[in-house]
């Protein structure tokens, strides 16, 4: 059996070409040598740490940096990302440590729970702690334990967002898939998960098939639940896909996963991912991880990925966006035609469009910061959210327009 | 009171991560961090099973040229009472089964 790997030969800026090495992490002594060569040569070293922020891999930088000769990079930015790398080392342990304390207390009131990437992926995947980048605590757990596992938060010291009445909690409930609940002391934010996927990108994941084949993962002494290793394998490349893949870390998790769980049951996850409908998310992951960053797919999978045209376009479009260095996520409009091409089954589509524009109405924390209603007018906050995006986005669009009517007129 | 003979192993209920200069670790017993450098780092990494105090000192001396015997030997058991101190080793004084 081969293991064949897509060639690339994009023109891309080196700070570009220097992430995308970084976040390989095979052991190839060709890659690691053209590195090197990389990291030694004309750097744009701020926009290189910028651009390695964006994508959530400053530790795979700084890994790479410090195997370097003394003095082959300046003192000034080898401290920073030694810095940075320490102070990403001491959240992440603190993080870790509330982790295993919350899944303790958990599991002592009879809730079920997963974590969800963070620590887990960090320690997994990565082999240290140090190695991934994540910033809050993403835990699923059964939709029936919700208001368990909230109250159980509370009595600890976390908070809901401000303000929400019994109307707006249950209506984010079944609009969004996770409450976020922050520290009060700490500032440590659990995003409490009851379903995978938030409605506006919804897919019909098995999540009792999920539940039942989740692993157990030692850490710190602790065993914890996992999602198996095809279940991680599809939500991660659901989840990239979600935010149409706009930092490579994401890449990176699905290369590694590819790379370290061996014994991938390649038959399961596709069987799994077509009766879900995201068959073509699931492509769209493992052909970035092959094409950016070399991991390697049994030749019948690279058969099957590279198979679907509309998979090698929608990647092309991300990476397109990648080498062009482009900054922040996609906006609400340019979403909505990724994710219509990103669905293979009709019924999807519609479900999602429809589920999309609903965004446009859902009341969110801006509209209950600007004017929060008691329950029994809750209705009119539907109308509240499509009015502020009116006057917000409708008065920056007749400002343009005036502008380049009295533009034209002054010659401009 | 350790001595050459003894058995030290790090505890299970902690977490470590790498920190560019050493390693930061975090104790779940009592919720405090402590943080260990370059060589500290190498040490910690060694006892996550079992090693005689010897064979750690060996493994010292093996990695780092030129460093004395004694030193070594006084630097390493201040460490090892450190962290004995802190919870963070158990110390037994004599081998366990399987170990040699």
């Amino acid at each position: 059996m081969g293991f064949p790997e897509i060639s690339f030969a994009e023109n891309i800026a080196s700070e570009q070409r220097i992430l995308l090495s970084c976040a390989r992490m095979d052991n190839d002594p060709e890659p690691a040598g053209q590195r090197k060569d990389l990291l030694l040569g004309e750097i744009d070293w701020e926009r290189l740490l910028r651009s390695a922020r964006r994508h959530g891999l400053t530790p795979l930088l700084y890994r790479q940096v410090s195997g370097l000769a003394q003095g082959a990079v300046s003192e000034v930015v080898s401290e920073k990302l030694r810095r940075a790398h320490q102070e990403n080392a001491r959240r992440n342990l603190f993080l870790t440590g509330e982790l295993l304390r919350i899944a303790g207390l958990l599991k002592a009131a009879g809730i079920p729970a997963i974590p969800l990437k963070g620590p887990v992926l960090a320690a997994s995947l990565y082999g240290d702690l140090a190695l991934r980048e994540f910033s809050d605590l993403d835990i699923l757990i059964p939709p029936r334990e919700v208001s368990r596992a909230e109250g159980l938060l509370l009595s600890r010291g976390y908070r809901l967002p401000l303000g929400l009445t019994g109307a707006q909690r249950a209506a984010s409930r079944w609009f969004e898939n996770h409450h976020p609940l922050a520290h009060q002391e700490s500032g440590c934010v659990i995003e409490l998960h009851w379903d995978l996927m938030p409605r506006s990108f919804h897919v019909p994941f098995d999540q009792k098939g999920f539940w039942n084949r989740a692993e157990s993962f030692s850490l710190g002494g602790t065993e914890l639940r996992t999602l198996s290793a095809e279940d991680t394998l599809l939500f991660l490349c659901v989840h990239g896909s979600k935010h149409l893949w706009e930092r490579l870390g994401w890449v990176c998790d699905v290369a590694q996963l590819v790379r370290v769980r061996q014994q991938i049951r390649w038959d399961l996850v596709i069987r799994s991912a077509k009766e879900t409908g995201a068959k073509r998310m699931l492509f769209l992951g493992l052909f970035l991880a092959n094409d950016l960053l070399g991991a390697r797919l049994p030749e019948r999978v690279f058969r099957e990925v590279t198979h679907d045209g509309m998979v090698r376009t929608l990647a092309g479009d991300m990476k397109k966006r990648f080498f062009k260095g482009a900054v922040g996520p996609f906006g609400f409009v340019e979403q909505l035609p990724f994710y219509l091409r990103m669905m293979e089954r009709p019924r999807d589509k519609i479900r999602n469009a429809f589920a999309h524009a609903l965004i446009l109405f859902m009341p969110t924390e801006e509209e209950r910061k600007l004017l929060s209603l008691p329950d029994f007018l809750f209705p009119l906050h539907f109308l509240l959210r499509p009015l502020r995006l009116s006057i917000k986005y409708g008065g920056k669009l007749v400002a343009r327009i005036l502008w380049t009517k009295h533009g034209a007129e002054a010659g401009i | 009171m350790v001595s050459e003979d003894s058995v030290v192993v790090a505890i299970k209920e902690q977490i470590s991560a790498d920190s560019g200069s050493g390693r930061e670790l975090l104790c779940l017993r009592n919720g405090q961090a402590y943080t260990l450098d370059v060589v500290g780092a190498q040490i910690w990494d060694f006892i996550q099973t079992p090693r005689k105090i010897r064979e750690i000192q060996n493994r010292i001396l093996e990695d780092h040229e030129g460093v004395d015997p004694h030193e070594c030997r006084k630097d390493l058991l201040e460490l090892l009472e450190a962290l004995l101190l802190a919870g963070l080793v158990e110390v037994s004084p004599k081998e366990p089964d399987g170990i040699s």
